[in-house]
C-alpha cells in the first residue's frame, strides 16, 4: 500500500496510451432522445478508466430487477456521481461494486464490472469466481447513515487494517493517524482516540467512517448518499473531503442532491427506472444534457 | 416555476382547510387528558409493583424465619443424616453445582452455536421456519417430558447411568431453547448497518461474527444464559425421572483424587472402596458393626477380623417405630489382598441368608458402619469396587479428571422435597434452610444477569 497520492499525470498519460478507442461501449443505453448531435468529444478522452460496468443487470430475490443493462465507465482519480430520482437503482448499482448484495439470499447479477480494464489484469467484480472479500478490501464503502462500530475511535479505523493482519505497533498507529488526517478529523479526535466512536457528532461519525474506509488504502471508495443524515455544515465538510480525496482514490458517489453532484463530481451519471440514461462530464450534464429526461430531472421538473 | 401544479394544489388545500372549523382538540386539552391517563397508569404501576414485591417478600420471610437459624457452617458442610440436627446439605449443593456445570457446558455452546447458525447462516426457507417455530415451542414443553426423553436416550440407550453427566445434559436440553432464542434476539438487535460496515472492509462471515456480532451481543446472550440456568437449578421433575438420588452421603470423586480405601477413623475399620455408585435395588440397609476383634487398618496395610453385619429394612431407617427386625450376621473379614475374595463371598453369603436381600456381587449396595459410640458412617459402594479395594490395587491409583461425571448425585430441590415429605417437623427447618440457600443462588444469578446486561449495554450504542 502506497501512502503518497497516486500521480494523476502518470495515470493520465498511461490512459491516453492504453485506451485508443474512445467511447467504445457507448451507444446502448446512452442513445440520445432529444438532440441529434452525437458528434461530441469523448468525455473520457484524457482519463484512465478504473472500472467499467458492462451490460450490468441486477435482480433482488431473483425477480425484482433494480438495475437494467447499465454501461458505465468510472474514471480513475475522479469523482463520478450517480444521480436520479428515489428508487431508480442508484444504491443497488453502487452496492454491486463491492458485492454487498451477496450478503442476502436470492440476489443475482448479470453482466460484468471490470476492475482495471486496461492494465491487463482486469477482474470482473461481479463474477462468482471473484472473491467478494477481496473486492471489498479493494473497494471500500461509506454508508448513508454513519455506522461506526461500538468500539473506540482508534479501533474503528484500525479494524480494516487488522483484518489485513496488521498488529498493534507503530505502523498501525501511523496508518490510523494517516487515515484520520485524510478524513480531516484528526484534529478533533487526536486527544480521545480511545473514546467510543458513537460519542462523536453525526458529521464526525461520518468522517470517522470515511477514515475507516480510507485506512485500507482502497482503489475505489463508494459513497451512498453520505451526507443525507447530516446538517449543512457537516455536509460541506464531507463534500470538501470528497473533493480532496480524489487525488488519492477513485470515488463513486450516490446523491440525490444535484447541487452536491455539481459541486463535487467530475462525471455525472443519471439513472432512471433502473436504467442509466446518460453519463457525461458533470458541467456538460448540468449545462447541456443530451437527453430530455436528464434535462427535465436536472431542472427539477420531476424526481 | 410559479405554475408548479404541486405547489398550487397544496395552497388550495390549505385554503379549504382554513375555511371550515376543525375537529382537532386544542392542545391544552389533549395534554390534560394525557396527564390523567399518565397519572392513572403511574399509580396503577406502583400498586402492582408493590403487590408483587410484597408477595415475594412474604415468601422470603416465610422461608427465612423457618430456616435461617439452621444455616451455619455445619449445615453447609454436613451430609444428610437421619438426625435432623446433624443433617446438612453438602452433597446436594455440590450436586447442584456440578450438574449446573455440565448443563452450562452443554447448553451454552450448543445454544449459542445454533442461534448463530439460524440467525446468520441458515437460509430463510420453509424448513428453517419450521425449525424456528419448533424451537419456540420446545421452550414450553413440560420439564418432565425432558426427563423421560433423557431416561430413554441417555440412561438406557447411551448407558450414561443415573449420573451427574446425565442430569446435566438433561437440564441442558431443557434450557437449550431459551439459550437459542436469547442468542437470536441479541443478534437481531444488532443493526444490519454494523454487519455491512465490517463486510465492506472485506471481513469474512466468521470474522464478522467473531469480532463484531458476538462481542456486541454478549450482554443479551449472557443474560439469557444466566436466566436459563437459574431456571434449571430449581428443576426436580426431570432429575427424579432419570433417577437422581434422594439421599446421598458422599461426594463425587474430585479430579485426580486418590482411589484410597475409605478409612473411617473412629470406627477403626476400613470399609473400601472406589467409585461410590449407589444403585439401590434392595429395600434393606446394611449396617456393619464391629464385633469383638477390632481390626485397625491403615491405608496401604491389611488386617483381618470379624464384623457384625446388621441388615435393616429401609422403612425402619425413616421410621424408628417400624417393627421389622434387624437381622444380624457375623462376617469374617480378611482385608489382605489374598483374603479379598473370601471376604466378599462371606458378605454375599451373609446377605443372601436374609430374606428379601439379593446380594449379587455385581450389584451395588449401601453400607452403614456404626461405631461403638453409635456414630454412623455411611458408604455407598460398589462390590466390584470392593474387589479393587480389597484385592488388586486399582489401576493408576487415581480417579480420572472427569470421574465425577459418572457419580450419582442429588440436588438442592430434591433434598428439600425429601425433607419436606418426612414425617414430623424436625426436618422442616432443614427444608426451609435449603430453600433459602436455593433462593439466594437463584436471586444471585439473576442479579449477575442484571449487572452484566447493564454494564455491557452501557458500552454499546447504535
Ligand atoms: N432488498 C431489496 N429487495 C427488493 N427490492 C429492493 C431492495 N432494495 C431496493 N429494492 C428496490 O430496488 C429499486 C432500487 O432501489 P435503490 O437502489 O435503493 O434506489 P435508490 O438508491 O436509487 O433510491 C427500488 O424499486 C426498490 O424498491
Ligand atoms: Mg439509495
Amino acid at each position: 500500500m502506497i501512502l503518497e497520492p497516486r500521480s494523476t499525470s502518470r495515470a493520465n498519460n498511461a490512459a491516453t496510451l492504453i485506451e485508443p478507442r474512445p467511447g467504445a461501449v457507448s451507444g446502448i443505453a446512452l442513445a440520445p432522445v432529444g438532440t441529434g448531435s452525437m458528434a461530441q468529444a469523448d468525455p473520457y478522452a484524457d482519463t484512465r478508466i478504473k472500472a467499467e460496468v458492462r451490460e450490468l443487470s441486477f435482480f433482488y430475490g431473483g425477480s425484482v430487477q433494480a438495475v437494467k443493462d447499465v454501461n458505465l465507465k468510472v474514471p480513475e482519480n475522479a469523482v463520478t456521481a450517480l444521480i436520479g430520482p428515489s428508487g431508480c437503482g442508484k444504491t443497488t448499482l453502487l452496492r454491486c461494486f463491492n458485492r454487498m448484495h451477496d450478503l442476502y439470499p436470492g440476489n443475482r447479477y448479470q453482466g460484468s464490472i471490470i476492475l482495471n480494464p486496461h492494465d491487463g489484469r482486469g477482474v470482473d467484480i461481479v463474477d462468482r469466481a471473484t472473491s467478494a472479500l477481496e473486492m471489498r478490501m479493494r473497494i471500500s464503502m461509506v454508508f448513508q447513515k454513519p455506522n461506526p462500530f461500538p468500539k473506540s475511535i482508534f479501533e474503528n479505523v484500525a479494524y480494516g487494517l487488522r483484518l489485513r493482519g496488521l498488529r498493534n505497533g507503530q505502523e498501525l498507529r501511523d496508518r490510523v493517524e494517516y487515515a484520520l488526517r485524510g478524513a480531516a478529523i484528526w484534529d478533533e479526535v487526536k486527544d480521545r482516540l480511545q473514546k467510543p466512536g458513537y460519542a462523536l457528532s453525526g458529521g464526525q461519525q461520518q468522517r470517522l467512517c470515511i477514515a475507516r474506509a480510507l485506512a485500507v488504502d482502497p482503489e475505489i471508495i463508494l459513497f451512498d448518499e453520505p451526507t443525507s443524515a447530516l446538517d449543512p455544515i457537516a455536509t460541506g465538510r464531507i463534500e470538501e473531503l470528497v473533493h480532496e480525496l480524489k487525488s488519492r482514490v477513485t470515488i463513486l458517489i450516490v446523491t440525490h442532491n444535484m447541487q452536491q453532484a455539481a459541486r463535487v463530481s467530475d462525471f455525472t451519471a443519471f439513472m432512471y427506472l433502473a436504467e442509466l440514461v446518460e453519463v457525461d462530464k458533470t458541467d456538460r450534464i448540468f449545462q447541456n444534457p443530451a437527453n430530455t429526461l436528464t434535462e427535465q430531472y436536472i431542472s427539477g421538473r420531476f424526481g | 416555476m410559479s405554475a408548479n401544479p404541486a405547489v398550487s394544489a397544496l395552497e388550495s388545500l390549505r385554503e379549504r382547510l382554513n375555511r371550515s372549523a376543525s375537529a382537532i382538540r386544542p392542545i391544552d386539552q389533549t395534554i390534560g387528558r394525557c396527564r390523567v391517563a399518565d397519572r392513572a397508569f403511574y399509580v396503577l404501576g406502583w400498586l402492582l409493583l408493590v403487590l408483587s414485591l410484597s408477595v415475594l417478600a412474604l415468601l422470603m420471610w416465610n422461608l427465612a424465619s423457618a430456616g435461617l437459624s439452621r444455616i451455619n457452617w455445619q449445615f453447609l458442610t454436613s451430609f444428610p443424616s437421619r438426625n435432623a440436627a446433624r443433617a446438612g446439605i453438602l452433597s446436594p449443593w455440590v450436586g447442584s453445582l456440578l450438574v449446573m456445570l455440565v448443563t452450562a457446558s452443554t447448553a451454552i455452546p450448543l445454544g449459542i452455536g445454533a442461534g448463530i447458525f439460524l440467525e446468520e447462516y441458515a437460509k430463510k426457507n420453509k424448513f428453517t421456519t419450521i425449525i424456528e417455530v419448533n424451537i419456540a415451542n420446545l421452550a414450553g414443553v413440560p420439564s418432565i417430558i425432558y426427563g423421560l426423553m433423557a431416561l430413554g436416550l441417555l440412561v438406557y440407550t447411551f448407558e450414561l447411568g443415573q449420573s451427574i453427566l446425565t442430569g446435566g445434559i438433561t437440564l441442558g436440553f431443557l434450557i437449550l431453547p431459551i439459550v437459542i432464542v436469547a442468542t437470536r434476539e441479541a443478534l437481531r438487535a444488532i443493526p444490519q448497518a454494523i454487519r455491512e460496515a465490517a463486510y465492506a472492509l472485506g471481513a469474512s462471515r466468521w470474522q464478522v461474527i467473531r469480532q463484531h456480532l458476538l462481542p456486541y451481543s454478549l450482554g443479551g446472550i449472557s443474560t439469557g444464559v444466566i436466566i436459563a440456568l437459574s431456571r434449571a437449578i430449581g428443576e426436580t421433575a426431570p432429575l427424579i425421572t432419570i433417577g437422581a438420588l434422594t439421599f446421598i452421603a458422599y461426594l463425587p470423586p474430585a479430579p485426580f483424587q486418590e482411589r484410597a480405601w475409605l478409612f473411617a477413623e473412629n470406627a477403626n475399620i476400613v470399609i473400601a472402596a472406589d467409585v461410590p455408585i449407589e444403585s439401590a435395588p434392595i429395600d434393606w440397609d446394611l449396617s456393619v458393626s464391629k464385633s469383638e476383634d477390632r481390626p485397625r487398618v491403615l491405608p496401604g496395610s491389611f488386617s483381618s477380623g470379624t464384623i457384625l453385619l446388621q441388615v435393616r429394612p429401609r422403612e425402619e431407617r425413616d421410621n424408628p417405630d417400624a417393627q421389622r427386625p434387624v437381622v444380624e450376621r457375623t462376617v469374617a473379614i480378611d482385608l489382605s489382598p489374598a483374603g479379598a475374595e473370601s471376604t466378599l463371598r462371606g458378605f454375599a453369603a451373609a446377605l443372601n441368608s436374609v430374606e428379601g436381600v439379593d446380594a449379587e456381587i455385581d450389584v451395588g449396595w449401601r453400607l452403614t458402619l456404626r461405631s461403638e459410640d453409635d456414630q454412623e458412617f455411611r458408604f455407598v459402594r460398589d462390590p466390584t469396587g470392593v474387589l479393587h479395594a480389597l484385592g488388586i490395587p486399582p489401576g493408576g491409583g487415581r480417579h480420572g479428571p472427569l470421574a465425577w461425571l459418572n457419580s450419582g448425585f442429588t440436588v438442592l430441590p430434591i433434598q428439600m422435597f425429601n425433607w419436606v415429605s418426612r414425617p414430623g417437623t424436625d426436618f422442616m427447618a432443614n427444608a426451609a434452610a435449603a430453600g433459602v440457600i436455593l433462593m439466594i443462588a437463584t436471586l444471585g444469578m439473576n442479579a449477575v444477569a442484571i449487572v452484566l446486561r447493564y454494564r455491557l449495554r452501557k458500552r454499546i450504542k447504535w
